[in-house]
């Protein structure tokens, strides 16, 4: 079987999964070769490990230092031991390097050089995590000995390495945001200055497709000269958007745009008239299919600093959007607060949002086929609530979309999305439900679907309710409970964990914690 | 774009053996080889396609799957979760159409990924594939009559850098 052509065994060999992939390699020199370029393709070193706000407490204190030393042991090993591999080092394609520690790495970052002078395939390379900051060393290996690299995610970039990677002619994708990161959680300081950027993004702007910046960076460096290249924009706490709106009315090229922490949507391109009156013909942005809008909310802390915000006219562009934009493949809308550890509420009950809300759950049934569907509720009257239901399950949820995720479940409507909506969605894969209300001071919780409730859904592969995700697909098939996903994965999630590309874009760009303000906790009768 | 002309019309195709099948234009055309050798020749039906790597026993039983799923929708372009586990089930007739010896296997995996019919190439290596699931290195080498020509010492440094690799 396996002495035919080597395509026709790498064909069957990706089919197999990682344990199977590892018993192939150990059968013939043959097999270890073909086995290896699916094994090895993606390497990951962790240095340090990650803590967020929540974690840094005395109990994790011990498992953190254990955790830190199995790491610094693993990484070396994977250092040395890929640089001394031709045949494996040849066949990664992606190196990713999470580093969260106050260490220099002095001795890690002289071998990450050498490793990457070994590196010939190297397409994409991403330093997470950003502390240490991207290292001046590790930018000149790169440019030294991978000058075709396509795609860079540095966190932590300064003027020098920044000046450095203009050596990359090839650059195709650079992020200067960790798709994982969400406001409130510790930044990386930047020394970054805009005159310098502009000069990296100038030297790609005729090839440049995926870009990732702070909004601070965003709003002072000019992306016009790519918005015929770029597909993939993303701009982290964004803020009042400036320049955006130009740049959307030439980005004929652009297929993905997720803005978060932002003002307001008055950047997004929605022409004159009404929403009743639109010519899909005019439409800016003929290529986009992912859409992901979160607006800030000003806490009680920052709430005269930031002003408040006109939900009803933001619903109306928002609405205006997508009936100029009915084919998006993936939508998310949510409101989210500027703070996310801060325990003071929003005022989110000071809005009517009985009145703007009807106008989302509008736009949301404007979308044809949305394959992956997000979005969060405010505290709603019940009958405005039942009817936002009824409008999205009756615009056809049921039939097209694979992922869904629901954030601020008001007290009924945790049941009735349960009972109601999930059992009819056939095709559903992911799920994330909420019932954290990070925008209100809220003084009750009301419980999620249990697991069981959750077996009710056929499709269902993976369930995230809070910041629990577990893998229903493994909890059936071995007909138990397993764990759920570690905090470390949750923080360093990637595409791969996730049943399909839609439930990844879902959770990209979006903190998942455990730090809920649960305050007291009720059953309901239901 | 297919006519009504072109699903009444019948292909000829001769194996390597000289053997002529004429097969309905809908079953020949779940091979996008074939697909694209009739669009070069055009209106002259009479011409015969030559099929030099497939023999006619292993044609029959890939013209047997092209008939059954002659009315299948076409695929879907290269799909993004390629790099993704994928599920390893099949279909009930399939599974009961690839119920052959392992030779037999291997042809038609062969001639699936020459005549470029992803489906069932991608039946095949599934089965492939479900065939090592859970089994042991000796276990695969025994079930596909492969020589371990591995040092003991080797085995030992690739069960060490299979520690570098990770599930994605």
């Amino acid at each position: 079987m396996f002495h035919g052509p080597a395509e026709i065994s790498v064909e069957i060999l990706s089919r197999c999964d990682f344990d199977d992939l590892k018993n192939a390699s150990l059968v013939s020199r043959q097999l270890r070769r073909l086995s290896s370029l699916l094994l090895f393709r993606t390497v990951s070193i962790h240095l340090g490990v990650w803590e967020i706000e929540e974690d840094r407490g005395e109990t994790l204190k011990e498992i953190n230092e254990a955790k830190v030393e199995a790491n610094a042991n693993r990484s070396l090993d994977i250092l040395v031991g890929l640089a001394g591999n031709p045949m494996l080092a040849g066949v990664v394609r992606r190196l990713t390097i999470f580093t969260f520690t106050k260490s220099f790495l002095v001795f890690e970052l002289y071998h990450v050089g050498l490793l990457l002078s070994k590196l010939t395939n190297l397409e994409c390379f991403q330093w997470l995590g950003g502390s240490p900051a991207f290292s001046s060393r590790v930018a000149e290996a790169l440019t030294q000995y991978c000058p075709s690299l396509l795609s860079a995610s540095v966190i932590g970039l300064d003027d020098s390495t920044a000046t450095t990677l203009c050596n990359l002619h090839h650059l195709r994708a650079l992020e200067l945001v960790d798709p994982n990161e969400h406001t409130g959680e510790w930044d990386p300081p930047t020394d970054l200055s805009p005159q310098i950027l502009q000069t990296l993004l100038n030297t790609h702007s005729n090839t440049l497709a995926s870009l990732s910046l702070p909004g601070a960076l965003a709003s002072s460096v000019n992306i016009l000269r790519s918005a015929h290249t770029l597909t993939h924009l993303f701009i982290s706490r964004a803020g009042t958007c400036k320049g955006l709106d130009l740049f959307l009315q030439h980005a004929d090229a652009l297929r993905s745009l997720i803005v978060t922490d932002c003002d307001t949507l008055s950047f997004l391109p929605v022409g004159r008239g009404s929403s009743s009156d639109v010519n899909l013909n005019d439409a800016s942005l003929p290529a986009l299919r992912d859409l992901k809008l979160i607006i800030s909310l000003p806490t009680s802390l920052n709430a005269r600093t930031r002003g408040r915000r006109d939900f009803f006219a933001e619903s109306q562009t928002l609405l205006k959007f997508t009936s100029l934009h009915p084919d998006l493949d993936r939508f998310d809308f949510s409101l989210e607060p500027s703070l996310y550890f801060e325990r003071g509420g929003s005022n989110m009950y000071t809005y009517d949002n009985d009145k703007w809300f009807p106008n989302v759950v509008k736009a949301i049934c404007k979308l044809k086929a949305a394959k992956a569907l997000g979005f969060s509720f405010p505290s709603l009257s019940p009958l405005v609530l039942e009817k936002a239901l009824n409008d999205i399950y009756e615009n056809g949820i049921s039939w097209y979309c694979t992922s869904l995720r629901i954030s601020g479940l008001a007290e009924m409507s945790c049941s009735q999305i349960t009972y109601e909506l999930l059992p009819y969605i056939t095709g559903l894969k992911f799920l994330w439900l909420s019932n954290h209300r990070p925008l209100e001071n809220h003084r009750y919780v009301v419980p999620l679907p249990t697991l069981n409730d959750l077996w009710q859904i056929r499709s269902l592969e993976l369930a995230c309710l809070n910041s629990d995700v577990h893998d229903i697909r493994n909890i059936r098939r071995r007909a138990g409970k397993t764990e759920p996903w570690s905090r470390e994965k949750i923080r360093f999630r990637s595409p791969s964990d996730f049943p399909n590309d839609d439930a990844y874009w879902l959770m990209s760009h979006r903190l998942i914690t455990t730090k809920y303000d649960l305050g007291e906790r009720v059953d309901f009768d239901f | 774009m297919s006519t009504t002309e072109d699903k009444t019309r019948k292909v000829k195709l001769v194996t390597s053996d000289n053997e002529e099948f004429e097969v309905d234009w809908e079953v020949a055309t779940r091979s996008v080889l074939i697909k694209h050798m009739l669009e070069d020749i055009g209106e002259s039906e009479e011409q015969a396609i030559p099929l030099p790597n497939v023999t006619a026993n292993v044609l029959k039983k890939v013209l047997e799957w092209c008939e059954h799923h002659r009315k299948d929708p076409e695929p879907a372009p290269e799909s993004s979760d390629d790099n993704r586990k994928r599920t390893l089930e099949i279909g009930d007739w399939d599974a009961k159409f690839i119920q052959v010896d392992q030779e037999m296997l291997f042809e038609i995996i062969l001639a699936a990924n020459y005549l470029d019919i992803k489906a069932l190439l991608d039946v095949g290596c599934k089965t492939v594939a479900n065939m090592i699931k859970g089994k042991q290195p000796e276990e695969i080498r025994k079930m596909f009559n492969i020589v371990n020509d591995f040092t003991p010492e080797e085995e030992a440094q690739i069960k060490k850098e299979n520690e570098w690799a990770e599930d994605r």
